[in-house]
C-alpha cells in the first residue's frame, strides 16, 4: 500500500522546506550590488561599522521584504490554482478563472488614468497609493458579480461558474481596452508596466503588512481544506454521501480564495502562470492527495516566484525586468518538458482519467 | 425483536464482519426470513420533490430500507429514481414529506455521523486527478477521521478487506486510467464498503458493465446483504433485478407503481404499463423467478428471419 503515512508526509514537506530555504539563502545573496550575508548577519547582532550597516540595509531591508512578498505571492497563487482546480474538477482553472485578475487590471488602469481627470484620487495612506487599493477594489468586484450569479440558480455549478468567469474577463478586457483609448501614451507605459506583474516592496511598508494580514489566514483556512477537496474532486454527489458539507466547503474555498487572489493582483498585480504550473508540477511529484498536495504547493510556489523574482533583478541588472514575463519563460518550458516526460513514462501525470 | 437463533441462550454473540461492524445476528438464508436484521433502517414517508415549480418529479414516494435485505429500485428513464436515491442519501432535500435515518429526520443528522451509517454511490464519479486504487479506496474513511486524518491500523485494515473482498488489491497502485470499467467500477465499491456504513445506496452500479461483470457485482452485493448489510440499488436491469434482489420498487412518472417481492412486482400487466408492451414476462427455468424477454415485431410468431446471402456460414 502505498498510502500516505506520516513519515513521508514529514519527508516530502521537509524536502520542501530545504528547497525554500536554499532558495531563500541564495535569492539574499544576489543581486546588483553585491552584499555579504555573514556580514549582514553580524550587523543585526549589533556591529555597527559603516560598510556592515551597508550590507545590513541591502540585505535586510531591500531584499528580505521582496522575498517575503514574492514568497506570499507565489505561495497564494499556487494554492489558489490547486484549490480552484479540485473544487472546478478542472485541470486548467487558475487563481485567475473567475475573472479575478481582469478585474484587478481594470482597477489598476483605472487608479492610472483617472488623477488626469480627478487629482482628488492621487492618494497616499500610509505607503499606499491608488493602484492597489483599486486593483483590490477591482478583483473584488469581479468574484462578487460571479459570486452573485452562480447562486442565482441556489447551488454553484463548476462549469457555469468557469463560463460566467471566462465572461466576465472578456468584458473587463473589453473596458480595460476602453480606457486604454482614452488614456495618453505616458499613461499607457505604467499601465502595460504593471500588467506585467512587478514585485515591488522596498522596506517593510503598508503593503507588505496588508499582504501580510489577509495571506496568512487565508493560506491556513485553504490548507484546512484538504481532505474535503480530496472528495470533491470525484464530484459533488460522491463528496456529499460521504458527509462533507458540500456548500459550505464550495463557499470557503471560492471566498477565501478569491480574497487571497485579489490581494496578490492588488500588490504585485497580475502574475500568471504560477497558480496553473505549480500545483500540476507538484502533483506529478507528490500525486494528487490534497493534504500533501496544499502544503508543497505552497512552498514550491513560493520558491518558485522567489527564483524568478531573484531572475528578474538580477538578469538584466541594474535594470529590472518584470517577473511576470519571468515566470512564464522559466515556467511554461519546464511544464511542457514534465508534460512530454510523464506521458512517455506513463507516470501519474495523467489529466483526465 | 425476537431471537431466532437456535442453540444455547447466552449474551448476545457479536459477530465481526469483515469491515469492523459487530453484526448481531448471522442468517444463513435471507430469504426466508422475515423479521429485519437489526441495525440504521431508512424510511422515506410521503417524500415528493420538483426540481422545477412547474412539475414534481417525484410525489407521494413512500419506502423503507432495513439492514438484511437487497431492495432494487426500477422503472423507465426519468421515473425519478436517481432523485429518489439522492433524496434517501439526503444530498437533496424533500420538497414535501420527509426521510428519517433512525427516527431522525436526515437534515437533523451531523453529516459525517450519518455517513457512517449511510454509504452513497453516485451514477457517474469523475476522477480527474491520478489518485491511485488504494489512495480512492483509503478516501472511504474519510467519515470516521479527523481534518487531517492520517490511517490508523484499525482504517488500514478495513481498507485492506475492502480491496480484498472486491478483488481489486493485484492493481492497487495504478491510477484509474489504467482500469477497465468493471475494475473502475470494483473500486468505487470498495470505496463505498470502507466507509463502514451498513446500508448501502447505490445509483446504477452495473451499468457498463459487461453481463459477467454485472452478476458478479450483484453476487457481491447478495454476499453482503448475507451479512447483514442492508443495499438499495436503481437498475435498469430487471433480470438481474428479479434473480438477486429481495424486494422490487417499481417507479413510474415519480410515484410507487407497485412494490413486492421480484415475483409478486413483475407481472405482464405491471410492464406493459411501464415498458410499453416491449417485454414479455417468464419463469426462469432453473428458479422460477420472474424473468422477461423483449417483444418487438421481430418476435411475433409469423415473422421469419431472411437469411441473407453469405451469412450461414461463420467463420471462427
Amino acid at each position: 500500500m502505498q498510502n500516505l503515512n506520516s513519515m513521508k508526509y514529514i519527508l516530502i514537506l521537509m524536502a520542501c522546506v530545504v528547497f525554500v530555504a536554499v532558495v531563500l539563502v541564495v535569492s539574499l545573496m544576489v543581486g546588483s550590488t553585491p552584499a555579504a550575508l555573514p556580514r549582514a548577519l553580524s550587523g543585526l547582532l549589533g556591529d555597527a561599522s559603516p560598510d556592515i550597516a551597508m550590507d545590513e540595509y541591502i540585505i535586510f531591508h531591500l531584499r528580505l521584504p521582496r522575498l517575503i512578498m514574492a514568497f506570499l505571492a507565489g505561495a497564494s497563487l499556487a494554492i489558489v490554482g490547486a484549490v480552484f482546480q479540485a473544487l472546478l474538477r478542472n485541470p486548467l482553472a487558475t487563481p485567475y478563472t473567475l475573472g479575478v485578475s481582469t478585474g484587478g487590471s481594470f482597477g489598476a488602469y483605472l487608479a492610472l488614468s483617472l488623477p488626469a481627470l480627478f487629482p482628488a484620487i492621487n492618494f497616499q495612506w500610509g505607503g499606499i497609493d491608488p493602484v492597489p487599493v483599486f486593483a483590490f477594489a477591482g478583483a473584488l468586484l469581479a468574484v462578487g458579480i460571479i459570486y452573485m450569479l452562480s447562486r442565482s440558480g441556489g447551488r454553484i455549478s463548476p462549469l457555469e461558474l468557469l463560463l460566467a468567469g471566462v465572461v466576465m474577463g472578456a468584458i473587463f478586457s473589453s473596458l480595460i481596452l476602453v480606457v486604454r483609448y482614452f488614456s495618453r501614451p505616458e499613461e499607457l507605459i505604467n499601465m502595460d508596466r504593471w500588467i506585467m506583474g512587478m514585485i515591488d516592496i522596498t522596506g517593510y511598508d503598508a503593503k507588505i503588512g496588508t499582504a501580510l494580514i489577509v495571506l496568512l489566514p487565508s493560506l491556513a483556512i485553504l490548507l484546512a481544506q484538504a481532505r474535503g477537496l480530496d472528495q470533491i474532486s470525484f464530484g459533488e454527489n460522491l463528496a456529499a454521501g460521504r458527509g462533507v458539507n458540500v456548500p459550505k466547503l464550495q463557499k470557503t474555498c471560492f471566498l477565501i480564495g478569491s480574497l487571497a487572489t485579489a490581494s496578490v493582483v492588488g500588490v504585485v498585480g497580475p502574475i500568471g502562470f504560477v497558480g496553473l504550473i505549480v500545483p500540476h508540477t507538484v502533483r506529478w511529484l507528490v500525486g494528487p492527495d490534497h493534504r500533501l498536495l496544499l502544503p508543497c504547493s505552497v512552498l514550491i510556489g513560493g520558491g518558485f516566484l522567489i527564483v524568478c523574482d531573484t531572475v528578474a533583478r538580477t538578469v538584466i541588472a541594474p535594470t529590472q525586468l518584470p517577473v511576470g514575463i519571468i515566470t512564464a519563460l522559466l515556467g511554461g518550458p519546464f511544464f511542457l518538458f514534465i508534460l512530454v516526460r510523464s506521458r512517455c513514462s506513463g507516470s501519474r501525470m495523467r489529466i483526465g482519467a | 425483536m425476537k431471537d431466532n437463533r437456535s442453540g444455547p441462550v447466552g449474551p448476545t454473540r457479536r459477530f465481526g464482519n469483515d469491515f469492523g461492524m459487530p453484526i448481531m445476528q448471522k442468517i444463513s438464508d435471507p430469504r426466508s426470513r422475515n423479521i429485519p436484521v437489526r441495525g440504521p433502517r431508512l424510511h422515506a414517508d410521503d417524500v415528493g420533490f420538483q426540481y422545477h415549480a412547474s412539475w414534481w418529479c417525484l410525489h407521494g414516494v413512500g419506502l423503507e430500507l432495513n439492514c438484511g435485505e437487497l431492495l432494487g429500485i426500477v422503472g423507465p428513464n426519468g421515473s425519478g429514481k436517481s432523485t429518489l436515491l439522492k433524496i434517501l442519501a439526503g444530498h437533496l432535500l424533500p420538497k414535501e414529506g420527509e426521510v428519517r435515518l433512525d427516527d431522525l429526520a436526515l437534515n437533523q443528522w451531523d453529516r459525517k455521523k450519518m455517513a457512517r451509517k449511510v454509504a452513497y454511490l453516485p451514477q457517474s464519479v469523475q476522477a480527474v486527478f491520478p489518485y491511485t486504487v488504494s489512495e480512492i479506496v483509503s478516501q472511504g474513511r474519510y467519515p470516521h477521521q479527523g481534518s487531517f486524518g492520517f490511517m490508523s491500523r484499525n482504517d488500514c485494515g478495513i481498507i485492506e478487506q475492502a480491496m480484498d473482498w472486491t478483488h481489486i488489491r493485484p492493481f492497487a497502485s495504478r491510477t484509474l486510467a489504467e482500469l477497465s470499467g468493471g475494475e473502475r467500477q470494483r473500486v468505487f465499491l470498495a470505496s463505498v464498503l470502507a466507509q463502514g456504513a451498513r446500508l448501502l445506496l447505490l445509483d446504477e452500479p452495473t451499468t457498463a458493465l459487461d453481463l459477467h461483470h454485472q452478476i458478479d457485482i450483484f453476487e457481491r452485493l447478495g454476499r453482503l446483504v448475507d451479512e447483514g448489510y442492508g443495499v438499495g440499488l436503481v437498475t435498469h436491469d430487471l433480470n438481474l433485478a428479479a434473480q438477486f434482489c429481495h424486494r422490487l420498487v417499481v417507479l413510474n412518472e415519480g410515484g410507487i407503481l407497485v412494490e413486492g417481492s421480484p415475483s409478486a412486482v413483475m407481472k405482464q400487466e405491471v410492464l406493459d404499463k411501464v415498458y410499453a408492451d416491449t417485454l414479455m414476462v417468464k419463469e426462469h427455468p432453473s428458479n422460477g423467478l420472474p424473468m422477461v424477454i423483449l417483444t418487438n415485431d421481430r418476435a411475433r410468431p409469423d415473422f421469419k428471419i431472411q437469411p441473407r446471402s453469405g451469412d450461414d456460414s461463420c467463420k471462427i
